[in-house]
């Protein structure tokens, strides 16, 4: 009976407690709360901020590097396995200077064409044509790489490009994998070898 | 009721729901004698990292073995160690790496688990200044190391950046040590990442590749904070993957095209034999800078590629300025390097501190690096090599409230009210890259960049329907070149719904295809990009007295694909629509 007391007064006490700062919860209702602005942006001018952000406007902030690019970064694309022949074009603003550029490719697939290393001497907006002649022994996705070097006003920049060399069919790219990281709480770990050593203390 | 005003009254109901389940709560720990069990569990994956005990990181799945844990508690020893990884330094000459001066370096501020048989994390704790960690196990307990590729601080300003790999899901890296009994004699565990490299190739795995890009990036926070920052930083992966290579495609396959920050991430080049970039500690930080100005100042920076030598759009040359100024500072380093090539010996090298370019002007990185590096390295009124002044400048209200886009302008604008005493330095340094600033938006500059239409760099647009011509071109290249876009700077005087209009003027450029961007504190408000020919119209909503900024291109110039040489011009003008 005692125990009996103890727990019933232990169960008002928490009544209480509980009572009272849900009461003075309720009075700091977050609805009350203000959202202090950083800006002076007028509500109708937040409305759009909000919603028209979307535009045709998209370029990742990409690290330095010499000013060429692929004319048309499209892959290469072959119907089966075999070799043939691509013209390549690479594109540069720079309106003066040389460009020298190393093809190279990796596991899979050959540069059949004998020469690996071409030089251009650049003029302003100028298209560079590398022709290749390249052969895969299977079908797969391939790549081959422009290791670009300009010079130019005494300096060197350098950038690497890769362009894709797709034989047969593309794989088709599902989102099964980011899928299925989003709904496991569980984080996915990709486990690398540590060289250890274990001695005593 | 929009949707902001529907988030807005969420959260009562959901308060009332976790105060009836505090009640529950209670009402059951007093029925139970007021909470008999010690246990202190949380979830297993939980973010939560502290120095902590056995019992305070056990988790509710493993309460058996918590409680082994518990009882065998009188028994426990300390097991630790230190945690390195492989540091491969570039040549002497700043071109490629080189393997023989390969270093060991501590792993400092990373997550360590330790595990038991069952994977299930039993302590927590963070590797010091010095790579050491330790933790207090019952003895007798199969258990393992594991070190996390991920920077976690949990006083303020917290931290907490990760090395995944984008081509596997975005999984954490991980380093683990071996399943083995803790006893006094196992109690010592050092474990290392080794480069993978064995001579000509990396044939083995590159286990230090995560660890070394998170070593430059603590080093960088902590310059940061040693700067004077209390800002929390925001959670950031850092993606990096041995198939991380320069084609532009899927990024899952990991064809990201170069190493770039894309305003959520980091993604980082993997690709041995071609472009690798996790020793390249500038480019590591040139992108972590961009995730700086981005989350803790503000940075308008388009994108696209970029050259020391390019005649850039203001907004670009400013962020990328500064982040290779920024990563020289951070490394008090002003050489840039970029190993690339076969087996990582070739690359290239920047002086960011060099002066001399051959372009040189408020559209310049190479003069945005110059001036900032060199006012860091300044002793005249201040001290030499002392980040927090350009970083008082950079995170101050001024800078990233500032109505006119960022630029060297805008940077120079609150420099005058930060560091009023460095004015005159800091002008000295501006004049010596043909850079002349009196205000935000550029007035008074003479420096065209060798195209008149590319002056004033704002141009003022009434709002009396009265035209404004600007031209937009690619001489200079497509997209983030200079004067692709051109800013009008728009001042309301009385809110109203205005009316844009934009229609090619003067000579026939062809199918031009103009766009209209609205800005209003660098955040982009409105916007059209309709495809009628020469012309566009853009009706705002109410705009509220204060400065806006108008951006103008044609859409052809912005296109990197196009190969025509295009200067199209327009006349630009503005009114009360009715």
């Amino acid at each position: 009976m005692n125990n009996m007391s103890v727990s019933y007064l232990q169960f008002l006490v928490a009544i209480v407690i509980i009572a009272s700062i849900l009461i003075y919860g309720y009075g700091k209702h977050p609805s009350s709360e203000s959202i202090p602005s950083t800006t002076a942006i007028s509500s109708s001018d937040e409305a759009s901020s909000s919603s028209k952000k979307e535009t045709k406007k998209s370029h990742p902030i990409a690290k330095p590097g010499a000013a060429v690019n692929l004319k048309s970064t499209e892959p290469l694309h072959a119907a089966a396995p075999g070799a043939y022949e691509y013209q390549v074009q690479l594109v540069s603003p720079n309106s003066s200077g040389k460009m020298i550029v190393n093809v190279s490719a990796n596991d899979g697939v050959d540069i059949v064409s004998a020469e690996r290393q071409f030089e251009f001497e650049l003029q302003g907006n100028g298209e560079y044509t590398v022709p290749l002649k390249l052969y895969a022994s299977s079908s797969g996705r391939f790549y081959i790489q422009f290791n670009v070097a300009i010079v130019a006003d005494e300096k060197t920049t350098k950038r690497v490009i890769t362009t894709i060399f797709q034989v047969g069919e593309p794989l088709v790219k599902t989102q099964k994998t980011a899928a299925k990281r989003a709904s496991s709480d569980v984080e996915s770990v990709i486990s690398l070898p540590a060289q250890e050593t274990i001695s005593p203390r | 009721m929009g949707l902001k005003n529907r988030i807005k009254a969420a959260p009562p109901v959901s308060i009332w729901q976790w105060r009836a389940l505090l009640v529950c709560g209670c009402l059951m720990l007093l029925a139970c004698g007021g909470g008999g069990s010690k246990s202190n569990l949380t979830s297993p994956s939980s973010a939560a990292v502290s120095n902590s005990s056995l019992a305070s990181s056990s988790n509710a799945t493993s309460s058996a073995s918590s409680s082994s844990q518990m009882s065998s508690a009188a028994s426990s020893i300390t097991l630790g160690g230190r945690v390195t990884y492989d540091f491969v330094p570039h040549n002497n000459d700043h071109i490629g790496l080189n393997y023989s001066a390969t270093t060991v370096k501590a792993v400092r501020g990373v997550v360590v688990e330790l595990l038991d048989n069952k994977n299930l994390v039993l302590a927590t704790t963070i590797t010091d200044n010095v790579g050491d960690y330790s933790f207090s196990v019952g003895s007798n307990k199969l258990v393992k190391v594991r070190v996390k590729a991920q920077l976690s601080r949990t006083q303020t300003p917290t931290w907490n950046f990760k090395v995944t790999d984008n081509t596997n899901s975005n999984s954490l890296y991980v380093m683990d040590g071996s399943l083995v009994v803790a006893s006094d004699a196992t109690g010592v565990r050092n474990l290392h990442a080794a480069s993978g490299w064995t001579g000509t190739s990396y044939s083995s795995t590159r286990v230090a590749a995560p660890f070394a890009i998170l070593d430059s990036v603590l080093l960088g926070a902590e310059k940061i904070v040693a700067a004077g920052n209390s800002r929390n930083f925001p959670p950031l992966e850092l993606r990096w993957s041995v198939n991380n290579k320069a084609a532009d495609g899927e990024p899952t396959f990991g064809e990201i095209g170069t190493s770039f920050y894309d305003g959520s991430a980091i993604y980082i080049l993997g690709d041995q034999n071609s472009d690798t970039d996790e020793y390249d500690r500038h480019v590591i930080l040139h992108e972590w800078g961009h995730y700086i100005e981005s989350e803790l100042s503000r940075s308008d920076n388009i994108g696209g590629d970029h050259a020391y030598d390019d005649k850039l759009d203001l907004r670009v040359a400013m962020s990328e300025g500064f982040s290779n100024a920024f990563s020289a500072m951070m490394l008090d380093d002003p050489e840039y390097r970029d190993a690339s090539g076969t087996q990582q010996a070739d690359g290239f090298s920047n002086d960011v501190s060099q002066k001399n370019h051959l372009v040189r002007g408020w559209y310049s990185e190479s003069s945005i690096q110059s001036i900032l590096y060199n006012f860091y390295l300044s002793e005249n009124g201040k001290v030499a090599k002392n980040f927090s002044d350009i970083f008082n400048v950079f995170s101050s209200q001024i800078y990233s409230e500032n109505a006119a886009m960022i630029s060297i302008y805008t940077f120079t604008d609150a420099l005058r009210s930060v560091l009023p005493g460095q004015v005159v330095n800091f002008d000295s340094l501006l004049l010596e890259q043909n850079i002349v600033s009196t205000n935000a938006f550029g007035e008074g500059e003479s420096n065209s960049g060798g195209y008149s239409g590319s002056l004033p760099v704002y141009k003022i647009l009434a709002t009396n329907n009265s035209p404004v011509t600007v031209c937009s071109t690619n001489r200079f290249g497509a997209y983030n070149k200079l004067s692709v876009s051109q800013f009008l700077r728009l001042e309301i005087s009385s809110p109203a719904i205005y009316r844009i209009t934009v229609s090619e003027a003067g000579s026939n450029s062809g199918d031009s295809d103009p766009d209209i961007y609205l800005n209003r504190n660098g955040n982009l408000i409105d916007f059209a990009e309709g495809t009628v020919i020469d012309q566009e119209d853009l009706t705002t909503d109410t705009l509220s007295v204060g400065t806006y900024v108008l951006e103008i291109l044609d859409a052809r110039t912005a296109d990197i694909n196009s190969s025509d040489d295009i200067t199209a011009c327009f006349d630009v003008r503005a009114s009360v629509s009715n």
